[in-house]
C-alpha cells in the first residue's frame, strides 16, 4: 500500500474535482478495503436484496465514508488503519443508504440517482423492511467495531445518531410552520442537524476515535463534521431550487412543490411576504406546480433568498475550516479542506 | 402543437411589436448579489478586533442585450435563442463585519490556538502539542476511561456530553467568556496543577495555600474560587444565550459537588484524586434529585442579582450555597450577559476595498422546452444554456495584507457565485419569454 506515492499523485491532481481525486488517489487503497467491508456487511442480507438495492451501494459519491477515512488519517497519518475503521465506514454507508430508502418512501420518489427507487421497484412494504434491515445491520456493524472500553462511548454516539436521524425524518414530515422567521430558521437547523449533519459528525468523530485518536481531537473533528454537514445540506437545498436534473428524476423546486421548509424558502418567506404563493404553499394553503412553480422560483431568485442561504452555507464552510485548522498539516487535512471548499464553490449545473 | 407554432411565429416575427427582438430589453439589471462570507476572521486595518470578511456585488447590469438568432423546433417543442456577446458590469465591495477572533481551541483542547502551531507537511499529529500537553491529554483519556467504569462516572460524562455543544457555542459566542477563561493563565495553571496532583495520587487537587494566575490583570485566586467563578461565567453565557437546559446543568452540577464534597466558591474541602473518585461513586440519587428545586430558586436569584434587583433573601441563598457574588464577579457576569443579548445585533461594517468591474460575456445559447396546454396557453421552461460568466477580474492591485490574499484566493475559486449570476441572467430571458407566452407586452 503506497500511501506516500498516492499522496503525491493527489497533490498533482488536486486542482480537479476533489472527491474523485481523493477516492482514486489519496484513499485508493482505503477504498478497496472499505468496499470489501461493505460486501462483508451486506452478506447476511443478500437473500433479501435485489439489484436495485445493490446498485445503491455501488453508486453514489461515498462522501460520508470518504470523510470518515480522511478523519481517521488526520490522526493515523500514513500508518495502516485498524480494521474497525473500515467496518465503521461500511456501517456508516449502510446507515446512509437506509435513510435514502426511507426518504424515497416518504417522498414517493420514483427514481434515485437515475434508477428506480427501492420503493418504486419493490413496493413500499418491502422497501420499508429493507431499509430497516440496513439500519439494524449498520448498528450491528458499529457494535462489532467496538473492542476497547473507549469505543463504548462511540456505540452510544452511534445510537444517538440513529435516533436523531429518525427524529430528523419525522421533523421533515411535520408541515406545521412556526410563526416567526427566527423560529422557522431554528426549526430548519434542528431538522438538518438531525437528518444530515449528524451523520457527517459521526463520520468524523468515529473516524478519529476508531483510529485511536484522543477524545478532544474526536470532539473537534465532530464539530468539523457538523459544520461540513450543514454546509452540504444547505447547498443541497439551494440546488433543489436552481438545478433541474430530469435524468435523475428531480426537477427544480421539488422542496417547494412538497411544501418542505428549507433555508432559502424560509428566507423567501421573509422577503416575499405572507401573501406570496411561496408563503402560502409552505403554510399548506396552496400547491405550486408547472408555470406557477416556475414563476415562484424566479421570485425566489430575485428577492435575495438564495443569496442569504448561500451566505449561510459559506459561513458553515468557514466554521468547518476553523475546526479543521488545529489538526496537524497533512495531505489528509488538505483533502478535507478541498472537499469543504468544493461543497460551496462548485459550479452550478445548467 | 398549434399553440406552440403560433408562439414560435410570434417570437420570431420581425415586424411584430410583440416579437422577441422588439420586446427584449436592452439591458438585464440584476439585484444585489451577496454579501458572501470569504473568511471567518481577518485583521482589518482601522479595527482593533478585526472581523469577518465579505464580498458584495452591486449595481449589476448586463448590456447590450440583443438577439443573434432564434431557432424554432416545433416538432420537438423547443426553441433555441442565441444572444450576442455582452458585458456584465457592476460595483464590488470587500468589507469586514467587526467581531473578535476566537483564539481558543473551543472545539477541542480549550487551549490557545497559537499553541497548536503548524509544522510543515505530513507532520506527526503529536508534534502539534508540547510533551506536557501530550501527557495531560493521555492522562485525561485515562481518567475518562476510569470514570466510564462506574454508573455515576458514566452519568457525569454523559451529562457533560449532553451539553458540550452548548458549552462550545457559549465560548464561541462570547468574547468576554473566552477572555475570562484565558485571563492571566489562571485556568491553564490550574490544569497543570490538576494534572500533577492526579499523577501523584496523594497531592491535594484543590489546595487553599496555592493561588493561580499571573496577577497581571486580576488578583490571583484559589482553585475553588476560580473553578466556581468560571462556572458562574458559563452559567451566565448559557442562561442568556438561549440555552436554559445547559445553564441548569451547570448549576445542578455545582450544587451536587457542594452537597457531596462540601466544596464551594467560598469553602474548600481539600481532596486528592482518590477522594474525588470516591465522591463521584458515592453520590446518591437522593442528593441529585434534591437539587432540582434548588436550581430553579438559585437561577431566579442569580438573574435578580444581575438586574440589580436582588434581595437580602437572595444574598442569604448565595451565601448558603457558597457563592461569592462580589462586585467584580457581578460585573463579569453582566458583561457575559451583554455579549449574549447583543449576539444578533448588527456588527460594525468596515470597508476595505471597493471598485467597479466589468467582464465580457461571449455570445450564449439558451434552450427552452415548450409545452402546449389544453386551454391554448404555452408554458416555457428553461432547458439549459451556454452562458459562462468568467472570473470577475476585480482590480486587486490595492488588496494588500492577509485579508487581501484571502479575498483574492476565495473570490478566484468561487465558481458558485458566478453560477448564481449566470442563473440570474438566464432567468431574465426565461421570464421575458414567459411574458410573451402569457401575452404580456
Amino acid at each position: 500500500m503506497n500511501l506516500i506515492g498516492n499522496a503525491r499523485e493527489y497533490q498533482a491532481a488536486a486542482s480537479e474535482s476533489p472527491l474523485a481525486d481523493i477516492v482514486e488517489h489519496l484513499l485508493a487503497a482505503d477504498m478497496v478495503q472499505f468496499h470489501q467491508e461493505v460486501e462483508r456487511a451486506l452478506a447476511p442480507q443478500k437473500p433479501y436484496m435485489t439489484e436495485v438495492e445493490r446498485s445503491m451501494f455501488v453508486g453514489g459519491k461515498k462522501i460520508r465514508p470518504v470523510v470518515m477515512l480522511l478523519a481517521a488519517r488526520l490522526v493515523g497519518g500514513d500508518d495502516p488503519l485498524p480494521d474497525k475503521v473500515y467496518k465503521g465506514a461500511a456501517s456508516l454507508e449502510m446507515l446512509h443508504v437506509a435513510t435514502l430508502i426511507h426518504d424515497d418512501i416518504v417522498d414517493e420518489a420514483p427514481l434515485r440517482r437515475g434508477l428506480p427507487s427501492v420503493a418504486a421497484e419493490r413496493g413500499t412494504k418491502t422497501a420499508l423492511l429493507v431499509g430497516d434491515l440496513h439500519f439494524v445491520q449498520a448498528l450491528r456493524g458499529f457494535a462489532e467495531s467496538v473492542d476497547t472500553e473507549r469505543d463504548m462511548t462511540l456505540v452510544r454516539m452511534v445510537l444517538d445518531t440513529a435516533f436523531d436521524i429518525c427524529r430528523g425524518e419525522l421533523d421533515e414530515l411535520d408541515r406545521s410552520l412556526p410563526d416567526t422567521s427566527a423560529e422557522r430558521v431554528a426549526r430548519y437547523y434542528q431538522t438538518i442537524d438531525r437528518k444530515t449533519a449528524v451523520l457527517f459528525r459521526l463520520a468524523c468523530q468515529a473516524g478519529i476515535e476508531l483510529a485511536g485518536g484522543r477524545t478532544r481531537d474526536a470532539r473537534r473533528g465532530g464539530f468539523f463534521g457538523r459544520a461540513l454537514g450543514r454546509a452540504f445540506q444547505i447547498m443541497d437545498d439551494i440546488l433543489d431550487l436552481l438545478e433541474d436534473e430530469s435524468s435523475a428524476g428531480k426537477h427544480a423546486g421539488t422542496d417547494l412543490e412538497l411544501g418542505r421548509l428549507s433555508l432559502p424558502l424560509a428566507y423567501g418567506m421573509d422577503s416575499l411576504g405572507p401573501s406570496h404563493p411561496v408563503s402560502q404553499t409552505l403554510r399548506g394553503e396552496a400547491t405550486l406546480t408547472g408555470h406557477a412553480l416556475a414563476t415562484a422560483l424566479d421570485d425566489l431568485r430575485e428577492c435575495g433568498a438564495i443569496d442569504r442561504a448561500y451566505a449561510e452555507a459559506r459561513r458553515e464552510m468557514l466554521e468547518a475550516l476553523f475546526y479543521l485548522k488545529p489538526f496537524a498539516p497533512s495531505h489528509y487535512r488538505d483533502a478535507l479542506e478541498s472537499l469543504t471548499l468544493f461543497i460551496v464553490d462548485r459550479s452550478l449545473k445548467k | 402543437m398549434t399553440a406552440i407554432i403560433d408562439f414560435l411565429a410570434k417570437l420570431a416575427a420581425t415586424n411584430s411589436a410583440s416579437s422577441l427582438v422588439n420586446t427584449l430589453p436592452k439591458t438585464f439589471p440584476l439585484t444585489v448579489s451577496g454579501p458572501y462570507p470569504l473568511a471567518k476572521h481577518v485583521d482589518i486595518p482601522g479595527s482593533q478586533v478585526g472581523g469577518e470578511l465579505l464580498l458584495s456585488l452591486q449595481q449589476l447590469c448586463v448590456a447590450p442585450i440583443a438577439v443573434q438568432s432564434i431557432e424554432p423546433d416545433a416538432d420537438r417543442g423547443r426553441v433555441t435563442i442565441t444572444l450576442n456577446a455582452a458585458t456584465l458590469a457592476g460595483h464590488y465591495e470587500i468589507f469586514g463585519l467587526e467581531t473578535p477572533a476566537i483564539t481558543l481551541d473551543t472545539g477541542g483542547l480549550m487551549a490557545p490556538l497559537s499553541a497548536l502551531a503548524s509544522q510543515g507537511k505530513d507532520a506527526d499529529p503529536d508534534s502539534q502539542i508540547t510533551d506536557k500537553q501530550y501527557d495531560q491529554l493521555q492522562q485525561a483519556e485515562d481518567q475518562r476511561t476510569r470514570l466510564n467504569q462506574t454508573a455515576n462516572g458514566r452519568e457525569t460524562l454523559s451529562q457533560y456530553d449532553q451539553y458540550s455543544d452548548d458549552y462550545t457555542d457559549a465560548f464561541n459566542s462570547s468574547p468576554t467568556l473566552r477572555g475570562l477563561w484565558a485571563q492571566d493563565d489562571m485556568t491553564l495553571q490550574m490544569a497543570d496543577h490538576t494534572s500533577d496532583a492526579v499523577k501523584s495520587g496523594t497531592d491535594v487537587i484543590n489546595p487553599t495555600d496555592l493561588l493561580f494566575g499571573t496577577g497581571a490583570t486580576t488578583p490571583k485566586l484559589t482553585y475553588n474560587e476560580n473553578a466556581l467563578s468560571q462556572k458562574l461565567n458559563l452559567w451566565t453565557a448559557c442562561a442568556f444565550g438561549g440555552k436554559p437546559d445547559a445553564a441548569h446543568a451547570v448549576t445542578s452540577f455545582t450544587l451536587e459537588v457542594t452537597k457531596n464534597t462540601g466544596n464551594s466558591q467560598t469553602k474548600t474541602v481539600s481532596m486528592t484524586r482518590e477522594q474525588v473518585y470516591t465522591s463521584v461513586q458515592s453520590a446518591s440519587n437522593a442528593s441529585k434529585a434534591a437539587t432540582g428545586n434548588e436550581v430553579s430558586l438559585l437561577t431566579a436569584s442569580l438573574k435578580r442579582a444581575l438586574d440589580g434587583s436582588h434581595t437580602q433573601a437572595d444574598m442569604a441563598l448565595f451565601s448558603s450555597h457558597g457563592y461569592d457574588l462580589d462586585d467584580t464577579t457581578l460585573a463579569r457576569m453582566r458583561a457575559i450577559r451583554d455579549d449574549a443579548l447583543r449576539r444578533n445585533d448588527p456588527k460594525v461594517r468596515l470597508l476595505l476595498w471597493r471598485g467597479d468591474f466589468s467582464v465580457d460575456l461571449a455570445a450564449s445559447r439558451y434552450v427552452f422546452a415548450l409545452t402546449g396546454q389544453p386551454d391554448g396557453a404555452v408554458t416555457v421552461k428553461a432547458a439549459g444554456n451556454t452562458l459562462c460568466v468568467p472570473p470577475l477580474g476585480l482590480d486587486d492591485s490595492t488588496w494588500n495584507t492577509e485579508a487581501g490574499r484571502i479575498a483574492r484566493e476565495r473570490i478566484d475559486s468561487a465558481q458558485f457565485i458566478r453560477g448564481i449570476l449566470e442563473d440570474r441572467i438566464a432567468a431574465q430571458l426565461t421570464r421575458h419569454l414567459r411574458g410573451i407566452a402569457d401575452g404580456r407586452p
